[in-house]
């Protein structure tokens, strides 16, 4: 299967972050294929037949058990795309720091359809027949203890700090793998087994957030760690491999929901100038407003765009809601420092005037990109976000820029084009 | 009296001089029908299910089984795939931390399983079944 041409690229959201309408659509779609007989396989009880009683196709703790899921939880949204093309499916974060037990979506007993009628919520049980022709059964929850969710999820974090994909996958105690167990065995119920899970609506939201925490992993430390094995695994009953399932958004044309807020870089005006002659050099201070960067920083990033690289090499320390920081704020031990980029400094040009001054390329060149072009540059705030806390008026980034010798200078040596805060909840 | 856990002794014998940590590998850890919960702990041979996890220098991890939820004898469509999800598979724990509260001149290091469900309950320790345990070079 070659890339896919993705003319639209679908965005699957947190389900607590749903609006009232996008709620009824996806609930409406759910309780339309969850109508269609299991000999139909648009059915939500044909889909959940594959997994395992009576299809047996999941693979876990085997190869094949992210890229299998992945294919599989797009099965199901197909199916209710094939009902309302405007719904996606949600994810459920219970890897969530503030993570508080089932989600209110997937316990309320009714809710009132898009034709204003109150109806059973067919996201909070599902009446089945496996094996067939033995009596009907309707799926149950059992929830554990709250601790033990939030353990979970810490688990789960931990498992974006593993750096191959065999120990994220499967091998390691703290592989999304084994935290995934936990959680069904959190759940309870029909959940915590693999022969009925899939029969139960929040099976789906579970796995998105599974699936969402593979894509994170993956855009941290890319597809080279993945064994041949994975990638040629068929990911029966569904017509493709492993290899087709890498790339959520090039492939499979979704992704997962995030906040991006951007600041231009700040002009350097001949007031800012005169300044910096009177009062020295200055770190820089950026304020992001909390609606521009999402409710909730599960994780998130900030990126200095399109950066030119400079002659001299430079030690960026970022320091998050410490506005105050300067040169001497310590960077051990300080929540609020979350990391420093190091920018390598080109030096001196040998090349004829204009061998350093990077062009924009036109479509068929073929030559080498300039040495300088620009680049983005990201540093993760995570860590420093869950420490030092979201403030009330948002998050602010403070930058101080410092020379080899370890001194102060102006943020205004720094040439980009802005800055993101790039946050996913 | 039915058990509390099960406690093993592990033979420590290099683990100690490894420069890139020690992780404790438990092979051909069996399937469960229902799922469960398996805390690890070194070092603590008395811990059971009223043993706290957070703060405790003597815990590791814990192991979660996926319950497969099959009836014996296996009555399945597809026998073969039925299989596949009881297969043992293998788990390791970073025990880096833990040896460095070994003492000198310890021969084995003592490893406890405490099998609890998700209400915190203590289970039968016999749950708990793998192979082969040993004691490995970090990645």
């Amino acid at each position: 299967m070659s890339d896919t041409r993705c003319t639209l690229i679908r965005v699957r959201k947190n389900i607590n972050n749903l609006s009232a309408k996008e709620l009824t659509k996806f609930r409406d779609a759910m309780a339309a294929i969850q109508a269609l007989p299991r000999s139909d396989n648009r059915s939500f009880e044909w889909v959940a037949a594959q997994h395992g009683c009576d299809q047996q196709h999941c693979p876990h703790h085997r190869p094949g058990f992210l890229t299998w899921h992945r294919a599989y939880i797009n099965a199901l949204e197909m199916n209710l795309r094939a009902v309302d093309p405007d719904v996606t499916h949600p994810y459920w974060d219970w890897s969530a720091a503030d993570a508080d037990g089932l989600p209110k979506a997937y316990t309320d007993k009714t809710y009132v359809n898009a034709a204003g009628k109150r109806k059973p919520n067919p996201l909070r049980a599902y009446t089945f027949e496996c094996p067939a022709g033995s009596p009907k059964a309707t799926t149950s929850r059992n929830p554990g203890a709250k601790p033990r969710l939030a353990q979970l999820g810490e688990q789960a974090r931990r498992s974006l700090a593993l750096n191959s994909f065999q120990a994220f996958q499967d091998t390691s105690v703290d592989a999304i793998q084994n935290s995934h167990d936990g959680l069904h065995g959190w759940v309870g119920g029909s959940m915590a087994s693999i022969s009925f899970a899939a029969y139960d609506p929040i099976f789906y939201a579970h796995h998105a957030n599974v699936d969402r925490i593979w894509a994170a992993w993956q855009a941290k430390f890319g597809n080279s760690t993945m064994p041949q094995l994975e990638m040629q695994l068929k990911l029966t009953p569904w017509p493709v491999q492993g290899r087709d399932v890498l790339d959520t958004k090039r492939q499979l044309c979704y992704r997962y929901a995030y906040g991006v807020a951007f600041v231009k870089k700040p002009r350097v005006t001949a007031a800012a100038l005169e300044a910096l002659a009177d009062e020295g050099p200055k770190p820089l201070t950026i304020r992001f407003s909390p609606a521009k960067v999402g409710k909730a920083f599960d994780s998130a990033e900030l990126q200095l765009r399109n950066l030119h690289f400079p002659e001299e090499s430079y030690e960026v320390r970022v320091f998050v809601n410490d506005p105050q920081a300067n040169l001497e704020t310590s960077v051990s031990g300080n929540d609020h420092y979350a990391g420093s980029l190091n920018i390598f400094g080109h030096g001196e040009c040998y090349g004829a005037p204009g061998h350093c001054d990077p062009v924009p390329r036109e479509p068929g060149d073929l030559r080498e990109e300039h040495h300088l072009t620009p680049v983005d540059r990201s540093i993760d705030l995570t860590p420093a976000l869950r420490l030092a806390g979201p403030e009330k008026g948002g998050v602010s980034v403070t930058l101080v820029v410092c020379d080899t010798d370890g001194k102060l200078v102006d943020h205004s040596v720094l040439s980009y084009d802005d800055i993101a805060l790039i946050s996913r909840d | 009296m039915q058990e509390k856990n099960l406690t093993l002794g592990v033979p420590i014998g290099e683990a100690l001089e490894s420069v890139v940590g020690v992780r404790l590998l438990v092979e051909g850890l069996q399937r469960t029908k229902e799922s469960m919960a398996i805390r690890v702990f070194v070092n603590a041979p008395e811990a059971d299910a009223e043993t706290p996890v957070e703060g405790n220098p003597n815990f590791v991890g814990t192991l979660y089984l996926y319950g497969h939820g099959q009836e014996e004898p296996v009555a399945e469509e597809h026998p073969e795939r039925a299989a596949a999800q009881r297969l043992p598979y293998d788990q390791h724990l970073d025990l880096s931390e833990q040896l460095r509260l070994v003492g000198p001149g310890s021969q084995k290091l003592w490893v406890t399983f405490v099998a609890v469900d998700f209400q915190d309950r203590g289970l039968d320790p016999e749950l708990i079944q793998f192979q082969r345990l040993s004691l490995v070079p970090g990645d």
